[in-house]
């Protein structure tokens, strides 16, 4: 992003400024590059010396990510133990910076980032973990919408149904997972220090319904299917799919799938699709 | 006393405070006396919850005032005109009179630090500060008020006072003043000026609004951590610019530790006090 070229004397302090703020050196070393330009560009005070007025800034800009983080991911947090977390933020910041007007995008590629850190036994746990709570994070700010009622459900004719497509509310998150993180999320978010329990394939759904977050466990086959719904595919589709992944997938089994969902607030709405029109018929 | 309008004629809400997810509650169901809340608009930008349905129950019931600190005023690097509208919608949203931010940048090079950085105080910067002003304004359609920071440091190069800069930008940009009392003490303590020389010098006309808070005292400088209560010198430098002004609206910000509800409004009901015109000890 080049600087207004108005303002060069300017741009050139801020950029200054910032690297001194955001630099990932010690704090020893970074001072030591940095303390001859300090005194050139800032004032002492009475009590300290121009490189320690701006190392507050320094310090001040850690802590304020790791509190970001740590509201959206206490139970990594826990994982991780209090020092490990500092030292992650402080490594992921330096890989991933703010650059939005908002503390909410910067979560955003934890789960990625936590893939290659830390010692390669934790990572897909960590990485679990973050997913759950990445997901609980992006569910709570979701834009709102409309939920799919079983009134207006049951209002679709059953001709309609296989080519009907279902939209998810846009809170839903679908995460499949390689540790049971749903099953510690709770006590990890109180703060309990758990070593990564036996890898166990897990799958969740993450939605908001009335201003709440809710984690619901799915099976796989339901998982899968939810997933094809999710992404627009016609129910009648989604459910072959479905049904030659499990031949022993019942009717009824299904059909309680659905009421659940539907209750649950996961669908925003059903689209049918335009009728067609009989050849020789005209718009008018 | 009379007051001394401010340029817009905008409305004097009276005495409030900022909105804190942990007094929700509390304001819906007790509905107490304030004439205002603020909030952090970067909170509710994106908000589709939760957030957002108690800002609009209490948007029913208080005027509700947008502060921000992400507008980064002071940055080199472009304007944010989304940013800009979806500040604007907010605003439209909750009916806000006027929108404030801060006299500050936040990042470059695309970056956010998410801290008030301080800008030098240059002609340059006056210039560059007060194009941008106008821009904003113009999308934001409504007056912008832009608060004095705590600093804890000062530039070399800076060639004026921050008050004489606030002044000629107020001018230059016809933009507004949200005057934070407490940050004057906290610079004028890190940078060694007296606070009354800052008072007496701003702009009466273009002073929107006040802000009061607490502050962490390090020993070898201040930090405006909006902790605990507003200490009587900050109070004293309150009923200063008071009697320069005649009255304008003013809230006070509580952020870390944050205490019951009624513990900060009795903060308020203090500033309120100095307002009628009790002595800053007593209040």
């Amino acid at each position: 992003m080049p600087p207004e070229k108005s303002a060069s004397h300017l741009a050139a302090t801020q950029r200054w400024m910032q690297r001194f703020i955001v630099d990932p050196a010690s704090d020893a070393r970074l001072i030591r590059r940095e303390r001859a330009s300090a005194r050139v560009r800032v004032k002492p005070s009475r009590a300290l010396k121009s490189e320690e007025r701006v190392a507050i800034y320094r310090g001040m800009y850690l802590l304020r990510m790791n509190e970001a983080l740590l509201s959206d991911f206490p139970a990594l947090e826990s994982a991780v133990g209090h020092e490990g977390f500092h030292r992650l933020v402080a490594d992921y910041v330096a890989v991933y910076p703010s650059r939005s007007y908002t503390f909410n995008d910067l979560r955003q590629h934890i789960v990625r980032f936590l893939a290659t850190w830390g010692p390669k036994r934790q990572r897909a746990w960590l990485a679990d973990i973050a997913a759950v709570e990445c997901a609980l994070a992006d569910a709570f700010d979701a834009p709102r919408s409309g939920v799919l009622t079983a009134r207006q459900a049951a209002a679709v004719p059953a001709s309609a149904w296989p080519a009907a497509r279902l939209e998810a509310t846009p809170s839903l998150h679908l995460l499949s997972l390689r540790y049971p993180v749903n099953d510690v999320l709770p006590k990890l978010r109180d703060g309990a220090h758990l070593h990564a329990p036996r890898p166990q394939a897990t799958w969740l759904a993450v939605f908001r319904r009335d201003d709440r977050v809710w984690r619901l466990p799915l099976s796989e086959p339901a998982f899968v299917l939810v997933t094809d719904l999710s992404r627009g595919v016609p129910l009648g589709r989604a459910l072959r799919r479905a049904a030659a992944a499990d031949p022993d997938l019942e009717p009824a089994v299904l059909h309680s799938w659905f009421q659940r969902w539907v209750a649950e607030g996961i669908f925003a709405a059903v689209k049918r699709p335009p009728a067609r029109r009989r050849a020789g018929t005209r718009r008018r | 006393m009379k007051p001394t309008p401010n340029k817009w004629r905008l409305p004097d809400l009276g005495m409030g405070m900022g909105l804190r997810t942990v007094h929700y509650n509390h304001i819906v169901t007790r509905r107490p006396r304030m004439g205002f809340f603020e909030i952090i608009s970067e909170n509710f930008m994106d908000a589709g919850g939760a957030p957002l349905s108690w800002l609009e129950r209490i948007a029913g019931q208080y005027p509700i005032v947008l502060h921000g600190v992400s507008m980064s005023i002071g940055s080199t690097d472009p304007v944010n005109r989304p940013y800009l509208k979806r500040l604007k919608a907010l605003g439209d949203r909750v009916k806000t009179p006027w929108i404030s931010d801060h006299l500050c940048w936040t990042g470059v090079l695309g970056r956010n630090t998410h801290d008030l950085l301080p800008v030098p105080l240059t002609e340059e910067a006056l210039r560059h500060v007060a194009r941008r002003v106008k821009i904003v304004q113009d999308i934001l359609e409504r007056p912008l008020v832009l608060e004095n920071p705590s600093n804890y440091l000062e530039f070399t190069q800076s060639q004026m006072p921050e008050w004489e800069f606030l002044a000629r930008l107020c001018e230059k940009a016809d933009c507004g003043l949200l005057l934070d009392v407490n940050n004057v003490y906290v610079s004028a303590f890190n940078h060694g000026f007296d606070p009354e020389t800052y008072l007496d010098a701003v702009p009466v006309e273009r002073i929107v609004y006040h802000h009061l808070a607490g502050h962490t005292h390090k020993g070898t400088h201040i930090l405006d951590t909006h902790t605990g209560p507003v200490i009587d010198p900050v109070l004293r430098l309150y009923q200063r610019i008071h009697a320069r002004t005649g009255g304008r609206p003013t809230m006070v910000e509580w952020d870390e530790d944050i205490p019951a509800f009624d513990v900060v409004a009795a903060e308020v009901e203090k500033a309120r006090a100095l307002r009628r015109g009790a002595p800053a000890h007593a209040a």
